[in-house]
């Protein structure tokens, strides 16, 4: 009987009816009556989706007999329009309960990567964690034993569980944005604009004359926003996207430009040079919010200061402090201060741009002059708009592609401005601030406090190093959680073969059997966002998590795991709490007004609560022209990156350039992209969403594909000198000739051989590390296809 | 009378199948057996774009039970287990159908399919359920980009009547003579 599903078979009480004798309508009602919608004796539970997309909807599951039977958008209080769920979140309940949980605590028998396993009790686990941890510690000191974490749970504590956990045992940990290739995006924002996000709302682009949709894949990787733009085009938006290849977005818009990856600060540097010297730039926003007046010195290429002021050239030529009253600055010129020569920034930028000619632009990108001429002209609409995406920044020299796209819109004076922007957050998160308040919103301080201890916090991109050669120090035990690191990390072939083995032991704590769990010693059930208390800071809500289902076999919540080896390890008195318990101090504690009328009990009935300070209206960053930058303004010029000749925003090729030598040997750049199949690795293999997608393919041009003899669903061979993947071929026109590209986190069993990963590369740039962090540079890579 | 009907924007179609997989999860169907199809308008492969490089095209165009006003599928059924309601939703009764495929084959759209372990057609019910609660059906609801409009299209004051009536929508295969209730726009 339990073959009989809802909507396809009639209840036994119906079915004693004669149905011969009712009419359709009749007959229609009572299987209608029979939907367990309408005689649901369960319950409708509101969560929050919190896999790393960036939508984070909201959730209605419908929870009958132990099982999620349907997920539905749900409206937000304030919201109604921002009503959203997936295909994704439709059906990862169905892997919830699925045999690809990890049920119990898993020890290792085989080899790593064998994938043999025995089930062990949550104590033998802890006991056992807890010994090799002692060891680690013994043998090469307390900051060698590493947490790493992805995004594969966002939700507040279990995203920051492992974190705290290091901190309690002066561990290490590793943030995890550069080695996720994410990076690269928050230093450009950060040199800038001072800060790493600076949301603009999407339903403000009805306002907008044209909308680039630069570098980014919205329907399917913020789905959620896509409505926006799509009222946006209908209302007389011109959209334009510019990618490699012909995605979804692309599909939807006004025009597909393609572009050569990793040429997108070319496209950009070349926009603005055409711009400046046809002298349509505005002069007027650049002179009062951007550094442009600003002097820098020709002898050392600092900023010129008087005293703590940054300083420009008055009317009559004369330097003086840049807040000197009533001073009308110059946008261009030289001057000299106490025999100091000096050159306004603005004008730097204007000399520096003259290398980028249209001619030299159209090669760089594989852009017809034309087409960019066309582009230029689209976006000199006042106002237009620039979604920036993390496609453009996955390359070497991570910081220069948001960098001198923002500095492309803050030439055409459209930062702060209602119809512009250009940033890579769409906005819900907005607050009216309370005059006089400076409680934190939420009572963080019993989560924070672990008797003073600090974890070691390293760069993610140093964790290879680390482990294989003690750079800077060792890391001898590693643990794992939220993440398929394997899967997701670059050059797989080096983690398994180099990186691991000098490990003395991993754990990995996940909901799901992953690739990583194969190479680990412990694998340890984790609960999911179906099954575990938690919360997700959307300003201006926060949503909660709640246990909707049971847990899968003996999973556990991730601050119930790490507070099992806590208390072995003496520290017990920090994690002493349950999940409710913790969520309850860190909202019922809070003192902050936001939080007025909060109720725990209404919480859990409602599911999410709406900010007494929420703003729903639209926000949009930096209306207010002030910039956490140290100039105080939009900062084009950074004297910080002088002595490496990117102190304005430079064009450097590929590091592995078709045009150099490599690409003798391997003429073709890989890149990926993220398809509407999955986030990243939560939802591959649900048979709901595999029925409609099988397996990964690569995208090949035709010309390409010709060329090698290669046709449609073809298998073929994607290698380099670092490893390989056989994949299906998907001959397009929809890609620029001379890429391709294989969709992410496809996990290997869905590769005829290989994985994509074995194609990628984790080149540490000194550069960025200055910046910040060097980003892994995931679309930076060359390859060869062949027939396999 | 009632007349149901879904007008179907291609223009707002990101072809991202959460209509097709949300309703295949929410009426807990078989694996493999979805009510809806994706179809990228004139390319033999599903996202494969159409035209040359650069100008090319890739036009998501979603498929379901068309609720026929005259269905093939009814007045071929051999054992009237195809049904048709008087607000116009085409639906199985389980109870009744033997599975003999002859709907399969009649249907000028390739709609019912087989669900071979039930030995019944299977298909689309526009969620009467829903309907009958005042909701509108899952695929309508959970649309991300709010590319489906369902209506009553003998309510002339109703969202779907309207874009009919705006002469701009078109149907498949008109010349099946079937009356379709499902509405395309877009170009």
């Amino acid at each position: 009987m339990d073959k009989l599903t809802r909507r396809t078979f009639l209840k036994g009480s119906i079915a004693a009816a004669t149905v011969g004798m009712l009419s359709d309508n009749v007959l229609a009602q009572m299987y209608s009556a029979s939907s367990p919608e309408a005689d649901r004796l369960g319950k409708t539970f509101r969560t929050v989706c919190t896999v790393n997309c960036t939508s984070r909807c909201n959730l209605n599951c419908h929870v009958q007999g132990g099982k999620i039977l349907s997920v539905t958008p749900t409206p937000l209080p304030g919201r109604p329009d921002y009503s959203n769920a997936c295909l994704r979140g439709m059906s990862l309940p169905l892997k919830t309960v699925s045999e690809d949980r990890v049920k119990y605590p898993m020890l290792r028998v085989g080899e790593r990567g064998e994938g043999r396993f025995k089930r062990i009790s949550w104590t033998e686990a802890f006991d056992l964690i807890t010994e090799k941890i002692k060891e680690s510690q013994a043998r090469y000191g307390k900051k060698s034993v590493g947490f790493f974490v992805m995004t594969g749970n966002l939700a507040k504590f279990a995203w920051d569980s492992p974190f705290r956990f290091a901190r309690t045992i002066e561990g290490t940990s590793f943030s995890p944005e550069a080695i996720m290739s994410d990076h690269g995006a928050s230093m450009g924002m950060d040199l800038v604009y001072g800060q790493k996000r600076g949301s603009h709302d999407s339903r403000d682009y009805m306002k907008s004359k044209t909308l680039i949709v630069w570098g980014r894949n919205v329907a399917d990787t913020h789905t959620s926003e896509m409505r926006f733009y799509l009222n946006a085009r209908k209302n007389g938006t011109k959209i334009i996207v510019i990618d490699p290849r012909f995605s979804s977005t692309a599909a939807v818009a006004d025009q597909w430009i393609p572009i050569k990856p990793g040429a997108d600060t070319a496209l950009a540097l070349g926009m603005m040079n055409y711009i400046i010297g046809k002298n349509l730039h505005d002069k007027e926003w650049l002179l009062k919010n951007s550094c442009s007046p600003l002097l820098i010195k020709d002898s050392d290429g600092q900023y010129l200061r008087i005293g703590d002021e940054f300083c420009v050239i008055d009317e009559k030529g004369k330097v003086v402090p840049a807040g000197t009253q009533g001073v009308t600055a110059r946008l261009e010129g030289k001057a000299e201060y106490n025999g100091e020569k000096c050159t306004t920034s603005f004008s730097l930028l204007e000399a520096d741009l003259k290398q980028y000619t249209l001619k030299w632009t159209a090669e760089a990108t594989g852009i017809s002059e034309d087409v960019i001429k066309d582009l230029i002209k689209d976006y000199l609409k006042k106002p237009s708009a620039i979604r920036m995406g993390q496609g453009m920044q996955r390359v070497y020299n991570a910081h220069s592609p948001f960098r001198t796209v923002a500095t492309l819109a803050a030439v055409c004076g459209y930062i702060g401005v209602s119809g512009g922007g250009a940033s890579h957050a769409g906005g819900t998160s907005g607050v009216n601030p309370i005059p006089g308040v400076n409680v934190p919103v939420f009572n963080s301080a019993p989560w924070s406090d672990t008797g003073g201890s600090k974890a070691s916090e390293m760069p993610g991109i140093k964790l290879y190093d680390m482990v294989e050669k003690a750079d800077p120090y060792k890391i001898d035990f590693l643990w794992i959680a939220s993440s398929s690191f394997l899967n997701q990390s670059p050059d797989s072939n080096r983690v398994i073969n180099e990186v691991f083995p000098k490990l003395s032991f991993i754990v990995h704590s996940d909901p799901y059997w992953t690739s990583t769990a194969q190479y680990a010693d412990l694998v340890l059930p984790a609960t999911n966002m179906f099954e575990n208390w938690d919360i997700f800071d959307k300003t201006p809500w926060f949503m909660l998590q709640q246990p909707m289902l049971r847990p899968a076999g003996e999973s556990k919540s991730d601050i119930q795991i790490f507070s099992g080896v806590a208390e072995r390890l003496g520290k017990g008195e920090f994690w002493n709490r349950t999940d409710e318990e913790w969520l309850r101090v860190y909202l019922e504690g809070s003192k902050h007004p936001a939080m007025e009328g909060f109720s725990w009990n209404k919480f859990v009935e409602e599911g999410i609560f709406a900010r007494k300070d929420g703003r729903f209206d639209i926000v949009n960053a930096f209306t207010d022209q002030k910039y956490k930058t140290k100039t105080g303004r939009f900062e084009f010029y950074s004297e910080r990156l002088k002595p490496v000749g990117h102190q304005l925003p430079v064009y450097t090729p590929l590091l592995e350039d078709p045009k150099g030598p490599l690409g003798k040997k391997y003429p073709l750049m890989f890149i990926q992209y993220h398809d509407r199949t999955n986030v990243h690795t939560q939802h591959i293999g649900i048979p709901a969403i595999h029925g409609v997608f099988k397996e990964p393919w690569v995208e090949i041009s035709s010309k390409d594909a010709n060329k090698r003899g290669i046709k449609d669903g073809d298998n073929v061979k994607v290698f380099n000198d670092r490893g390989y993947c056989v994949v299906k071929a998907l001959v397009s026109e929809g890609i620029m000739p001379g890429v391709i590209a294989i969709p992410q986190g496809w996990t290997p069993e869905y590769f005829v051989e290989g994985h994509h990963q074995n194609l990628t590369h984790l080149t540490i740039n000194p550069v960025e590390m200055l910046v910040s962090e060097s980003n892994f540079a995931a679309y930076d890579n060359l390859v060869e296809v062949v027939k396999a | 009378m009632k007349h149901y009907g879904v007008v179907i924007d291609t223009d707002r179609c990101i072809g991202c199948q959460t209509c097709i997989v949300g309703c295949h999860v929410d009426h807990e169907l078989p694996d493999g057996i979805y009510w809806g199809k994706l179809e990228t308008v004139d390319s033999p492969i599903v996202y494969k774009p159409t035209g040359k490089y650069p100008n090319v095209k890739m036009r998501s165009r979603t498929l379901m039970c068309n609720h026929c006003e005259k269905p093939e599928c009814v007045k071929n059924c051999p054992t009237n287990s195809m049904r048709k309601r008087a607000d116009g939703i085409v639906f199985v009764n389980f109870e009744t159908c033997i599975g003999c495929g002859i709907c399969r084959d009649t249907c000028p759209y390739d709609v019912p399919v087989l669900d071979e372990e039930l030995g019944q057609s299977n298909k689309c019910n526009l969620c009467f359920d829903r309907v009958d609660r005042g909701d509108v059906p899952f695929c309508v609801q959970s649309c991300p980009t709010q590319a489906r409009i369902f209506g009553d299209l003998n309510d002339k004051n109703s969202e779907a009547a309207k874009l009919v009536a705006s002469g701009k929508t078109y149907r498949l295969k008109p010349e099946a003579g079937t009356g379709p209730s499902l509405y395309y726009l877009g170009k």
